[in-house]
This record gives C-alpha cells, sequence and structure tokens, in this order.
C-alpha cells in the first residue's frame, strides 16, 4: 500500500500574501499560527517585516505542522 | 481514529522513585514534602498540590506526585536550570526537533521577566515552548509560602530560577502545542494601556482614561473573568489577581501589552461542559496527546474538585505556551511528519 502524501499548497499561490495580511482572516486551529499571522500582518503593517519574508516563515512553519494545518488549508485554498 | 491520550497520572513516592531509579524521563508535580523525597534522576519538577482527574474528581494531594512520563516519545533530552538574566536563551539552547518544557516560581522576578519578555525571545517558535507556572497550597501562598522548581538530576531546589527539559524528538516526529480557552472576548470594557505592566491603575476604557480599580467597583465587575485579548484568532487570557484596596489599582497574573486591546470576557453557563463541548471538539481531530495542564483558577472558578473533565494533570499558577497564558488548558500533541 503506497503511503499517502501530506502536502501544503505552493508558496507561489496569491493566498499566502493574503494570509499574512489579514486579507484572509482565517482562525487557525493551530495556536502557534493564530499568534504568528497576527504578528506578521503587525510587522508588515509597521514596516518591520517584508511581505516575502512573512510568507517564507509562515511557509515553514505550515510545512513544520503540514499534518495539522490540512482542515485549514481545505477552506482557504480549497485544492492544490 | 481515536485520540490516543498519555495516561499520565498521580503515583506514590515509591512508585515514582522506581521509575526515577528505571532511568525515565519525567515531569512532575507534587507539593514540595513529596518532592523532595525523590532520588536524583531524568526529572524536572514544580509544586503544586492541586489535580484534574480524568475519570474521578479533581483534589487536594499532598501525598502524591502527578507523573509525566516522556521517555517512550522522545529520543534525546537536556536538563538545565535558568537563572533570570539567560532565560532568553531557552529556546536558542534546545535541539532543532523537539520541544522545550519550561518550570517556572510563582511571581518571582524571573515569572515576571518570562512574562513580559518571552514575545521576543530568539527561535520562540522553532519548537514548542511549554510549561507551567509551579505553585503551592493557596492558604500558604496567601501567607508566603514560595513555590519551588526541581531539578531531579542534582537534587536542587528553587525558588528564583526556572528548570527546562530539552526534549530531541525522532526525525519522523513533530510536536506542536495547542490550547483550550473557554473563554470568548465580549464587547464590554474595552481597555488600552499605556505600558507593558502587571498593575495597571489608570487606563484607557473606549477611549477615555479611566481608574481601573474604580471603574470595576462603580461597575461590580466580576474578576473572576479574566480579560482577553485576540491574537489572530487566538483569544489569550489576562487573568485578575487581585484588587488593592488602598493603592486603589488593579493586579494581573500576566502582564497587559501596550497596542493591544482586552475586553472582559464574556461570562460562561458552566466550566465543566463549555470545556467538555471544546475538547470534544480537539479529541475529534486530535492524534496523540502526551502532556496536558490547566489553569488553578479554572479548578477553582470551575469547581473541577466537583467535577472531571475527560483529562488529568496538574494545576498551574500561569501556563506557557511560547507565551506566559492565563485561565487556560494547554496540550501537546505528538504529529507523524508529513
Amino acid at each position: 500500500m503506497s503511503k499517502k502524501t501530506i502536502s501544503i499548497p505552493p508558496k507561489e499561490r496569491e493566498e499566502w500574501q493574503k494570509l499574512v495580511t489579514l486579507q484572509i482572516e482565517h482562525r487557525f486551529q493551530n495556536f502557534v499560527l493564530q499568534l504568528k499571522s497576527a504578528e506578521y500582518s503587525q510587522k508588515i503593517s509597521l514596516g518591520l517585516m517584508t511581505t516575502q519574508v512573512a510568507i517564507d516563515e509562515m511557509y515553514q512553519l505550515c510545512e513544520k505542522y503540514a499534518l495539522a494545518v490540512q482542515q485549514d488549508f481545505k477552506v482557504i485554498f480549497k485544492e492544490w | 481514529m481515536e485520540t490516543i491520550i498519555q495516561e499520565n497520572t498521580l503515583m506514590d513516592v515509591p512508585s515514582v522513585s522506581e521509575w526515577i531509579l528505571a532511568g525515565k524521563i519525567m515531569v512532575l508535580s507534587g507539593d514540595e514534602s513529596v518532592l523532595r523525597q525523590l532520588p536524583q534522576g531524568n526529572w524536572i519538577g514544580g509544586t503544586i498540590p492541586y489535580f484534574y482527574l480524568k475519570s474521578e474528581n479533581g483534589r487536594v494531594d499532598k501525598d502524591h506526585i502527578f507523573v509525566s512520563d516522556f521517555s517512550e516519545h522522545i529520543s534525546d533530552f537536556r536538563i538545565a536550570s535558568y537563572k533570570e538574566a539567560h532565560l532568553k536563551n531557552v529556546c536558542l539552547d534546545g535541539f532543532g526537533n523537539g520541544f522545550n518544557f519550561l518550570i517556572l516560581p510563582a511571581l518571582r522576578d524571573i515569572h515576571l521577566s518570562f512574562a513580559l519578555n518571552a514575545p521576543q525571545y530568539e527561535n520562540l517558535y522553532q519548537n514548542p515552548l511549554i510549561g507551567l507556572i509551579a505553585g503551592v497550597d493557596l492558604d500558604e501562598f496567601s501567607v508566603g509560602a514560595l513555590s519551588k522548581t526541581f531539578n531531579g538530576l542534582t537534587g536542587e531546589s528553587y525558588t528564583d530560577e526556572a528548570l527546562v527539559l530539552q526534549a530531541r524528538l525522532p526525525a519522523h516526529k513533530v510536536a506542536r502545542l495547542e490550547i483550550i480557552n473557554v473563554f470568548e472576548p465580549s464587547q464590554n470594557m474595552r481597555l488600552e494601556v499605556e505600558e507593558d505592566t502587571f498593575t495597571v491603575k489608570e487606563c484607557f476604557i473606549h477611549g477615555e482614561k479611566t481608574n481601573l480599580y474604580r471603574y470595576i467597583k462603580e461597575n461590580n465587575i466580576d474578576i473572576s473573568l479574566p480579560l482577553v485579548s485576540d491574537y489572530g484568532g487566538a483569544s489569550v487570557n489576562v487573568s485578575f489577581l487581585r484588587l488593592d484596596d488602598v493603592k486603589e489599582m488593579v493586579i494581573f497574573y500576566a502582564p497587559l501589552f501596550k497596542g493591544r486591546t482586552y475586553s472582559l470576557a464574556q461570562s460562561i453557563g458552566g466550566y465543566t461542559q463549555t470545556f467538555c463541548s471544546k475538547a470534544q471538539a480537539v479529541l475529534e481531530r486530535e492524534n496523540s496527546i502526551i502532556y496536558n495542564c490547566n489553569c488553578i483558577l479554572n479548578y477553582l472558578y470551575g469547581g473541577l474538585d466537583k467535577n472531571h473533565i475527560g483529562f488529568s494533570g496538574p494545576t498551574t499558577f500561569g501556563e506557557v505556551a511560547f507565551h506566559l497564558l492565563n485561565q487556560t488548558f494547554t496540550y501537546l500533541a505528538i504529529d507523524e511528519r508529513a
């Protein structure tokens, strides 16, 4: 039996940019993503972080918690 | 799929001693008198005599120790004590993949320093930083008794130092920290402060400078409910410690931060019912939970000595979930890495 592969959407999808700038206001189930998404939008709006750095960081976190974010991503990205 | 919740439990001193001598890697919670009797080994501990239990009412128990055994889950570990000045390195010193379990003594400088500064710690989010604020019998606390942290490796205990178990996980596992917070912000009392602080005299309520102590008294506000701030969907609580009638100020268990907006939590019908309904959703989506703890205020105001909530664990004088939290149930889940 082949092992089911768990993946997250590619970083190029525009939803990532909307997530870190809170244009998509999604309430993640995962606590650290809740904390970090609030922090990214705040830092971007204050000029303390670029959108790309925020996307890179969030992507890395989501890769780590890929299994736990699947339900969230089905809502946000629908399919990938 | 049924969630596997590790059966952490209360044990007597001889049984815990046996496990220590067998080399198990554990976090222990109990009264100082029982923690003091334990042999040296691979454990860290914090004092607290209040426990909630899975299938029986919670209780004050000064004869048993609550044991959380991580031996089966981790591939390596280190135990270290930290003074206040070095606590900022706690996440830098951890393993590449794992979690850091932190125990702090209650209401000492190191607790306050952690509460104020943790959000700025380097590498904070690389791995879960989970843990608890140790406590003591509340009657003894009110007359000056101090909580303690224990370094099982050396047998030393501290009133002013943190203990950390840095745990490494196998490469195919990943640790994830989650919370259950039964409280949600209400539309009442939109509050902001001018600086990061544990004690509030003047603040802004609905934009108007106000003495918080008098506002609470005049409006008969129930301070068993925490203040809540929304962190991107995460409701983070700050609990009231007490009202200072002499100085007319309000003292909190955790700091309020400048730039954040706080509101009083909505009143909940009953803690047990509300918690169990939220916990059910957790159990439906989690595969493996290896640790949990809950705030002493949830134990007290939620009547957990007369109820059970489907989990067993130690109570805390504050929860470490990257930041310092109050009145929150926290847990550590282990996932297979994708």
